[in-house]
């Protein structure tokens, strides 16, 4: 008799999106460690390299590609959209670098000590500056897939979990409410 | 193994550019009281003329620690100031593209233009 292993294949599109909403939220919240609290900024700030480095490996492939027909023949879009994240990796490289170095709470909790000095904070500061631009462009340049994706995993499993209206016949009563699952 | 090599050149690429980075700062080129040619004005100034200084007061804000009752007005307000910043851009890059996909439509191609022939999805009377 054969057993039944519930192995669910994870969606890659899916998996994509969720982590790309995630990186949002967690970089616009990082932005404010007034309201956050430094030890949260911190250690957010933390995760969010980390959460990036998985970013930049779901994009392997494209990376991989891109790099490689960079000097040869590539869409000018492409080409845009590469230069772009190449800026944007450096500048949230500086960011997550210059924030470990001139960290309060983070790094003084495992031990490690703090650099201090003005440049450090100027720079945080000057590259998260950098960074809102540069993510503003990013996601620019992928709003059309922004869209389709939300389409896809928000707004449409939203609209099929509502009741729909089905008109009855004519020896029915009037209207029938029905509610409708439907699983994707 | 093939995903903790491709995390260590990508970690490779994160500490050239801290190395970079740390060498710029440590000798003053980036990041110091004239990063950019833009001088830090001293604490509780503010220079309407530098651009810098609003810069720097921006980012003092960010470090300033608040109260509680003060904390979510400003997540709120510096969330929305931050969200707005990146709707605006994706907005002008989004009609920009539009714009220039309304433009390319209506240019005829080097075949069209040749043979004297409109392109096929201009539409009609509509070339003036």
């Amino acid at each position: 008799m054969m057993t039944k292993t519930n192995t669910r294949k994870t969606n890659p599109v899916k998996l994509n999106y969720l982590l790309d909403v995630a990186i949002f939220a967690a970089f616009l919240v990082t932005l404010e460690p007034h309201a956050t609290g430094m030890a949260i900024h911190e250690w957010l700030g933390i995760a969010f390299g980390a959460a990036a480095v998985t970013h930049l490996l779901l994009h392997w492939k494209w990376l991989v590609a891109s790099t490689r027909r960079f000097l040869g023949k590539l869409p000018r879009q492409t080409r845009v959209n590469y230069l772009l994240n190449a800026l944007l990796f450096i500048a949230m490289t500086i960011i997550v670098f210059s924030g470990l170095m001139m960290s309060e709470v983070a790094l003084p909790a495992l031990g490690l000590p703090m650099a201090d000095g003005m440049g450090w904070h100027n720079l945080h500061a000057q590259a998260s500056d950098a960074a809102l631009i540069l993510l503003g462009l990013h996601i620019a340049l992928h709003w059309k897939w922004i869209l389709s994706t939300t389409k896809r995993y928000v707004v449409s499993p939203i609209l099929s979990r509502l009741p729909r209206r089905r008109a009855v016949p004519a020896s029915g009563v009037a209207i029938e409410l029905v509610t409708e699952e439907v699983s994707s | 193994m093939r995903t903790i090599v491709r995390i260590l050149i990508i970690l490779f690429g994160a500490v050239l550019v801290a190395g970079a980075t740390f060498l710029l700062v440590d000798n003053g080129v980036i990041g110091g009281n004239e990063a950019g040619g833009r001088t830090r004005p001293e604490m509780g100034q503010f220079d309407p003329d530098s651009l810098a200084a609003g810069e720097f007061e921006r980012s003092e804000s960010r470090e300033r620690g608040g109260g509680r009752e003060e904390q979510n007005t400003f997540l709120s307000a510096g969330l929305l100031s931050n969200l707005g910043t990146i709707a605006l851009i994706v907005a002008a890059v989004v009609l920009g593209q539009w714009l220039w996909s309304l433009i390319a439509k209506r240019r005829p191609g080097p075949k069209e233009a040749a043979s004297g022939l409109p392109p096929e999805k201009m539409p009609d009377g509509d070339l003036t």
